[in-house]
């Protein structure tokens, strides 16, 4: 628990509120997306998370040049200057889980849901930055700390509804070299990237809209498993499907048992986020963000086949259906 | 014969329930089938089950035709083209037949398919998977912050 609440030493740095910010290029949010890209960096990066069974900590290497970005921790992950995004495991060779051809719409603009303020100043990893708080209405979602001089991300605090610290990305280490060794993408790779898609079919679904403002800005496909991918500015939030029905004994051990609808769902948490799982009219659902658990929640009971069962109305409608377009 | 008041060849309405649902029978044969209806379950019976059936076809959404429906067709029976648009090309008996044969139909494939359908397969969704190709489709957040956690592999149990 202590490393978590360390992570609230910011707030004793802030300042009284100021103004919202406007959403554009001034949006420190797309500033900070701007700077991971633009600048050259090495550095070392702690992640603090917390599940059922308790705390966790780790720490991961970090080395970006010319657009390329590298992730060294027990997996090796590389963002390429290209887009492309490759995963190498423990067990030695690399996927391609992201195509550089895979591409999603834009993201709707955060300050439709989520406001910005500037709140005061911090010392990260030995740098200055600037504290900003990202608030949903009159809750706290996220405190970050931008690098002053870059606008690189140093510190990402992501809070639940009570204000506590959930998870905690944060430089324990960075440095900004003069002349970057520039990482090279990996010359042969297991294609695992799913492939973009226009629409799905039934018994799938993707609307273009979830609750919560998310929109769907990306539909793919691979292995029968369909990955919607939304956004709500702030987050994104991905609904996979495939076909088939959830064994109570098959379910990852880790899940909390949580209600949907009066479905019963598993929730889990990762360093990254929430999973959400559960399984409704011949599909099982995952749905994965770094949103809170709240939006998931909200998000999944939007979906149509999300909590309930087909009635024998339903079920004789569609059968009846499917005669019909023999 | 000891049964009901009759109004059909074996006793019993048959076709006329159909014609008592649609409103096709005059004053004097509506009423003659309504008082057999007072007296005969099995008739009762029928007609319930036939205005159910019309009931769920009634609420079919509306369906386009098959790509080459119209063009198929037209070749098996080309005399249809000459023929007036909107001209009843399928005797009313027939036609009766027809929403008989797919209320039928439906019934059976809801007692086959849909009050008994078959189970499905079990999924074990690779939840560990899924969260890779999620962190690193997004663009929501700096890629910093989406790529770090999956350097960190985390195990959700089995």
């Amino acid at each position: 628990m202590k490393p978590l609440v360390a992570g609230t030493a910011l707030t004793l740095l802030t300042a009284a509120w100021s103004p919202a910010m406007a959403q554009s290029a001034d949006d420190p949010l797309v500033q900070a997306r701007r700077a991971a890209r633009d600048h050259s960096f090495t550095g070392q990066v702690e992640v603090l998370w917390r599940d059922a069974a308790g705390d966790h900590v780790a720490t991961v290497d970090v080395r970006s040049a010319n657009g390329s970005l590298v992730v060294s921790g027990t997996n090796t992950v590389m963002d390429a200057r290209d887009r492309a995004r490759f995963l190498r495991r423990r067990e030695g060779g690399w996927d391609l889980l992201w195509s550089a051809t895979s591409s999603s719409a834009a993201n709707p603009p955060s300050s439709s849901k989520y406001r910005t303020v500037e709140t005061g100043a911090a010392t990260v990893a030995a740098r200055p930055a600037r504290v900003l708080e990202v608030r949903e209405g009159t809750v706290l979602r996220q405190r970050l700390a931008l690098d002053t001089l870059t606008n690189l991300v140093l510190r990402r605090e992501h809070l639940g509804a009570r204000g506590e610290v959930q998870r905690v990305v944060s430089f324990t280490a960075l440095k900004i070299p003069d002349e970057p060794s520039v990482p090279a993408p990996p010359t042969a790779s297991e294609d695992r990237a799913g492939r973009a898609i226009t629409a799905v079919a039934p018994p799938f679904s993707a609307p273009p809209t979830l609750r919560e403002g998310y929109e769907r800005v990306g539909l793919y496909e691979e292995g029968g498993i369909v990955q919607a991918l939304y956004n709500d500015g702030l987050y994104d939030l991905s609904v996979f499907q495939q076909r088939g029905r959830l064994n109570r004994g098959d379910v990852p051990a880790s899940g909390q048992p949580v209600s949907l609808g009066g479905r019963r769902a598993w929730a889990y948490n990762w360093p990254g986020g929430h999973v959400l799982l559960w399984h409704a009219a011949g599909t099982v659902y995952a749905m994965v963000s770094d949103a809170p658990m709240e939006h998931l929640l909200l998000a999944a009971d939007s979906l149509p086949a999300a909590g309930r069962s087909l009635s024998l109305g339903e079920r004789l409608r569609r059968i009846c259906r499917s005669l019909v377009t023999l | 014969m000891t049964g009901p008041p009759s109004s059909g060849m074996d006793g019993h309405l048959g076709d006329r329930l159909s014609g008592l649902l649609d409103g096709e029978l005059g004053g004097a044969q509506a009423d003659e089938a309504r008082r057999h209806l007072a007296v005969c379950p099995s008739c009762a019976r029928e007609l319930q089950a036939v205005g159910e059936a019309r009931s769920w076809l009634r609420h079919l959404p509306p369906v386009d035709p098959p790509a080459g429906f119209r063009e198929r067709l037209l070749a098996a029976d080309p005399t249809l083209a000459e023929r007036p648009r909107g001209a009843a090309v399928v005797p009313l008996k027939g036609r009766r037949a027809a929403v008989a044969t797919v209320a039928g139909l439906a019934a059976a494939a809801a007692a086959v398919l849909g009050l008994f359908p078959a189970p499905d397969p079990p999924a074990e969704p690779e939840v560990t998977r899924l969260v890779e190709a999620h962190a690193t489709a997004g663009q929501g957040t700096d890629p910093l912050s989406r790529l770090v956690p999956v350097g960190v592999p985390v195990s959700f149990g089995r």
